[in-house]
């Protein structure tokens, strides 16, 4: 098999588990559907439209963090992340596929994420499409690679939110820039940028983060 | 003394301090390695003492004089 | 060779003169800055501080890709330790930068300085890094994996730096601005000399530092071996 006939598969099999399972997307859906109506309720009646354009990115890099979370949950609790280590393909491949499944899971929060924001609070236009979409490719990227990381360790679902969200920080720049800024462009260009540098970085460095 | 000239001897000061606490910390690291190397050392003299040999190869060969 | 073993005395007692060197300079012979007065002389302390937590992160970093390269365990100590004395310089960046913008502007904070916000957010990312550190078992593959975060940290200050300019844009308009480089030349005279100091001083901490770690990760062996 081809390296991308391994990533094909070690996506489809995370995507069946998750359909089988269904533990991580409903818990993502509802969070970041609560997450929207706790920031009703937080911003003051006479606040901007401006401020819940940045309060739906606060919403997003925390409910990718909740599904990054659980992205290695099957594996470390079935003890699979040996085994895929084990096997005949690229490690980075084992990368590239749990990018793929956790930009798919991020997907579907969003697609109900946006329109629950366009009712609730301001229109949402094609510019901030764009810039959801180039931020899920970075926060999948660099959260997968941290999350791995995270799933060594004894402190787990503890760590993650600490070594991804100074991180992060570029990309709600990136994002909350495109959403309210005159010259979105610029922060979209920002985005790609961040999104090059960082899967380039991450899919390099994988293997070393998951071999004994 | 003006005020500028109070925050910035404050501000010369604050690096001071913080390599002085480094020195404080640093001595009580200190301490606890030797406290550490003295139980290790009585460790191996009651080893000898007791007949074994030592489970620990000395890191250096022992020179011999030529 | 006798330079050799004992580098962290040679570098403390060149810390030692240059920063007296430089310190006295700083307040009694270069003029006051046209602008901003007495006050500027913080410069000749935040910024070299600044530049050498940088160095440290960069030695780091440059140790963690040789570790990655070569996989020898000696590299982890090292790049740890100079992550280590990164954050103690940062952490001084941060203080230090908020006096100055005390001085400057009366208030202990300010969004608007690019170095500060961007030092905050470097000493949460390398705070991580001891979390990192201390929740994970040691061996091979916390080195590695510490080594990939320290990597990823020399990434993330440019585009953080990037981050926080663009920020501008829309948080709020650039309303400090305090002048680049445009020093007499004994202005930059005293701050080159402060910053070689500060460099010792770094420099004479790691060694300490390092031989502390070392002496720490040998007893535990010896531990070891005498159960």
């Amino acid at each position: 098999m081809n390296y991308f006939g391994d990533v094909a598969a070690l996506a489809r099999k995370d995507l069946l588990l998750e359909l089988r399972s269904r533990d991580t997307l409903p818990a993502m859906l509802l969070f970041v559907v609560s997450t929207l109506v706790v920031f009703h309720f937080a911003l003051p009646s006479d606040s901007s439209d401006l401020a819940a354009g940045g309060l739906l990115w606060v919403a997003i890099v925390f409910t990718a963090l909740l599904g990054l979370t659980r992205a290695f949950a099957a594996e470390r609790e079935q003890r699979l992340l040996d085994g895929l280590t084990l096997a005949p393909c690229d490690r980075s491949a084992i990368w590239l596929a749990k990018v793929a499944s956790v930009t798919a899971f991020l997907l579907v929060a969003e697609a109900v994420a946006l329109p629950a924001f366009a009712l609730f609070f301001a229109p949402v236009d094609a510019t901030l499409v764009a810039a959801v979409l180039l931020a899920d490719i970075g926060i999948a990227a660099v959260g997968t690679l941290l999350a791995a990381m995270a799933a060594a360790s004894r402190a787990r679902e503890l760590l993650l939110p600490l070594l991804f969200l100074p991180l992060a920080i570029p990309v709600i720049v990136g994002g909350v820039g495109a959403t309210v800024a005159e010259d979105a462009a610029r922060y979209l260009g920002f985005l790609a940028l961040y999104d090059l540098l960082f899967a380039i970085l991450s899919w390099a460095s994988f293997e070393y983060v998951v071999t004994e | 003394m003006t005020t500028a000239e109070k925050y910035v001897t404050a501000a010369y000061l604050v690096v001071l301090a913080v390599v002085l606490l480094y020195v404080v910390i640093y001595a009580f690291k200190l301490a606890r390695l030797e406290r550490e190397v003295s139980r290790l050392a009585r460790l191996a003299a009651e080893r000898r003492a007791s007949g074994d040999k030592p489970t620990v190869e000395p890191a250096e060969p022992v020179r011999t004089a030529t | 060779m006798w330079l050799r073993n004992n580098r962290g005395v040679a570098l403390a007692s060149t810390a030692a003169l240059l920063l007296l060197a430089g310190i006295s300079l700083a307040f009694y012979w270069v003029p006051d800055d046209a602008d901003q007065g007495f006050s500027q002389r913080i410069f000749y302390i935040h910024v070299p501080v600044a530049l050498t937590a940088y160095a440290c992160f960069g030695w780091g970093a440059w140790k963690a890709l040789r570790l990655l390269w070569t996989r020898e365990a000696r590299y982890d100590l090292e790049s740890y330790t100079a992550v280590h004395m990164g954050v103690i310089f940062g952490i001084l960046t941060l203080v230090t930068g908020s006096i100055w913008a005390r001085i400057s502007w009366g208030v202990w904070w300010s969004w608007g300085e690019r170095q500060l916000v961007l030092f905050l957010v470097l000493f949460l990312f390398y705070s991580a890094y001891f979390m990192l550190r201390y929740s994970t078992e040691p061996g091979p593959r916390r080195e590695r994996m510490s080594a990939v975060y320290a990597l990823f940290g020399v990434v993330l200050i440019p585009v953080s730096f990037l981050a926080i300019r663009l920020a501008e844009g829309f948080i709020h308009p650039t309303v400090f601005t305090r002048e680049g480089p445009q020093m007499a030349g004994s202005m930059f005279f005293v701050f080159c000399v402060c910053l070689a100091g500060t460099l010792a001083l770094a420099g004479a901490l790691y060694a300490n530092e390092l031989l502390g770690k070392r002496v720490d990760a040998s007893l535990r062996d010896l531990e070891e071996a005498l159960a």
